[in-house]
């Protein structure tokens, strides 16, 4: 008797081109770890050359398993019989057309191999274009459930174990289309330990009417992709409605209980500023607004303000905000950690919202947004989505990376999306947010001790992230929550040398960030078809 | 004209008049102060765990090149090598 192969490589096939299955065939017949088995399941092709080809690649090698089914029952039903099939300890799933890298199986085989309780494992991918050439690498993030909410960032190469797969029921019919997701949810649910192996191990194959080449190519899976979502929230507890906001992606629009008390925190000198060609109150125009785009009604403004802070100022904040707003006189030498810290302070709220007072709230129920999160218990900190005055993209989370502490896709344009990935307008999860719109619960902030008061001006929010993570807590960006930030886009700030000596002090210097993998040896998008391996031109002017 | 109070008058109000408030703000300091040191400690003990490792694959490697050396110097050929070229070492005077 022989042992069970440590991998089963699932194929449902329907009617590819022939030659594209023979190549996804040879991709698995050519890895290089041997204990695999691939089970071509042929879901009643109509081509003739098709069930031709299958028996003929089952007869290649004896690890490969052909199950023909008499009648067509769609991806779900296949991927079933595929699964029941199956005789491995883990199970893969390989789409007809698509290619594993060569060393797929075996990168896998050594991340299971260093812990006993790895129950899914997925790994970055690329695109294999009409040209046959690889292309648009997706450089995942590390386990990110929020982001899997938003999207199905795993897929592909997901490497499941099977006996999990089975207890959670395998594919679930009614799910087509999004069926790849859906199980995804749901094993990860359960799984004890998740592993993301950052390495393109898959191919993923444009076809003309492909998921690939058209995120909307296929309407049915999208809806059936936002009940798969709904369907998690139920499971997993959150209060909320799932929304589909474009091909592939969805939001989770959660509930904030009404008896939540929400105090916002705004630290302000009361200056002004030419926003739009017209001289404007800052602080008054971001409480305005705040309390312009919320329907929470249990909150309190509390400002923290500078004494010189002139007389109207203030006088307009209490018109505005009335019995809600809280004054916090400040009269010491600036140091934007201690403000934020004595606001903190004298507010009386379960959730604090930090916000600086050079924004301006753009979205509907942007509090509910950044707040209701919170009410996850290991969600510890949230940020939003903000843009210069010019629409260009000011922050979509920070990024800690190669030694810099960095807003990707600063100064883009509103609408760029972030590539395949879609990274800047999905609700995702972010080693930091900035401090200029920052939501947290209030046992949160005080368990690791607010601002650090020795940073007065510069990363007091980077080093704010750093302690909140390092507490175990997750950081969301939310892509949904959309505020202008007033800073200057032109006047770049230059960071004090000796902040980023403290930071590096007490966090080392940053290499890879584990939610936005920047991988600055990879070509820049415009070079990227440009082979890897190409020689550099000698340097001139050297003997 | 709201009725805007000083600083000194806020403080009196809000911390003097408890002074669980003006605990509460010392706390915070030290909490970060503690996360902060506790934070170096654990960078430092990583670093210094890996500059061990770094010493002892050095340490190895010179001692596998004296062995090398050891080696050399008692081969046939380093011998003869040595034995033909002692006399040019007395013209270096």
């Amino acid at each position: 008797m022989t042992a069970a192969p440590l991998f089963s490589v699932v194929t449902p096939v329907y009617d590819p081109p022939p030659a594209v299955l023979v190549a996804a065939v040879e991709s698995v017949l050519a890895q290089t770890f041997r204990d695999w088995e691939l089970i071509l399941v042929d879901d009643a092709s109509t081509d003739p050359e098709v069930r031709r080809t299958l028996r003929e690649q089952a007869a290649r090698d004896p690890r490969v398993k052909l199950v023909e089914r008499p009648t067509n029952g769609h991806i779900v039903a296949a991927s079933n019989d595929g699964v029941a099939a199956a005789a491995g300890t883990f199970v893969a799933f390989l789409d007809h057309d698509d290619l594993l890298a060569p060393d797929a199986l075996a990168v896998n085989a050594r991340r299971i191999a260093e812990h006993d309780d790895v129950d899914y494992l997925y790994s970055d991918e690329d695109r294999i274009r009409e040209d046959g050439r690889f292309a648009d690498p997706f450089h995942k993030p590390d386990w990110s459930p929020e982001r899997l909410r938003s999207q199905n960032y795993c897929n592909h190469f997901s490497v499941m174990r099977a006996s999990l797969v089975r207890e959670v029921g395998g594919f679930r019919e009614g799910f087509e289309g999004a069926q790849d997701h859906d199980l995804v949810l749901r094993v990860t649910e359960q799984a004890r330990r998740i592993v993301h192996i950052p390495q393109v191990l898959y191919h993923w194959r444009v076809l003309p009417g492909s998921v690939a080449g058209d995120g909307g190519a296929k309407p049915y899976a999208l809806e059936a992709g936002r009940r798969a979502v709904q369907d998690h929230l139920a499971r997993v507890g959150i209060a909320g409605t799932v929304e589909l906001v474009g091909p592939g992606r969805y939001h989770t629009r959660r509930v904030l209980p009404p008896e939540r008390r929400v105090s916002v925190v705004i630290p302000t000198r009361g200056s002004t500023s030419l926003l739009w060609g017209r001289r404007t109150t800052l602080v008054t125009r971001a409480v305005r607004s705040a309390l312009a785009t919320t329907r929470h009604a249990n909150l309190e403004i509390v400002v923290v303000y500078d004494t010189d802070t002139p007389d109207a100022v203030l006088a307009e904040l209490h018109e505005i905000a009335g019995e809600r707003l809280v004054l916090v006189p400040y009269d010491e030498p600036f140091n934007y950690s201690h403000k934020v810290n004595l606001g903190v302070l004298a507010s009386t709220g379960d959730r604090l919202l930090i916000l600086n007072d050079d924004v301006e709230v753009r979205s509907d129920q942007w509090l509910e947004e950044l707040i209701a999160p919170l009410e996850q218990p290991d969600v510890g900190m949230t940020g939003a989505r903000l843009l210069y005055s010019s629409t260009a993209v000011q922050h979509v989370g920070l990024a800690f990376s190669h030694g810099r502490y960095v807003h990707p896709y600063k100064k883009s344009p509103a609408d760029l999306q972030g590539g395949w990935g879609k990274t800047a307008v999905i609700d995702r999860e972010v080693s930091g947010v900035t401090g200029a719109c920052v939501g947290i619960r209030r046992e949160v902030y005080f368990e690791v001790g607010g601002h650090t008061e020795q940073l007065r001006e510069d990363y007091n929010d980077v080093d704010f992230s750093y302690k909140v993570a390092t507490a175990g807590y997750r950081i969301l960006f939310l892509a949904h929550c959309e505020l202008f930030h007033f800073e200057s886009q032109t006047r770049e700030a230059i960071p004090n040398p000796d902040d980023t000596r403290f930071l590096r002090r007490r966090w080392g210097i940053p290499w890879r960030d584990r939610y936005t993998p920047v991988y600055p040896n990879l070509p820049r998008p415009e070079d990227r078809d440009i082979a890897l391996t190409r020689p550099r031109p000698a340097k001139e002017g050297r003997s | 004209m709201i009725d805007q109070q000083s600083p000194e008058a806020w403080r009196e109000r809000v911390f003097a008049a408890d002074e669980e408030l003006l605990a509460r703000h010392a706390e915070l300091v030290a909490i970060d102060n503690v996360i902060g040191l506790e934070a170096q400690v654990a960078r430092l003990q990583h670093d210094l765990k890996k500059a061990k490792e770094r010493t002892k694959d050095l340490q190895a490697l010179v001692r596998a090149r004296d062995e090398e050396l050891a080696a050399m110097r008692a081969s046939r050929s380093w011998r003869v090598g040595r034995a033909l070229v002692r006399p040019l070492s007395r013209l270096r005077g």
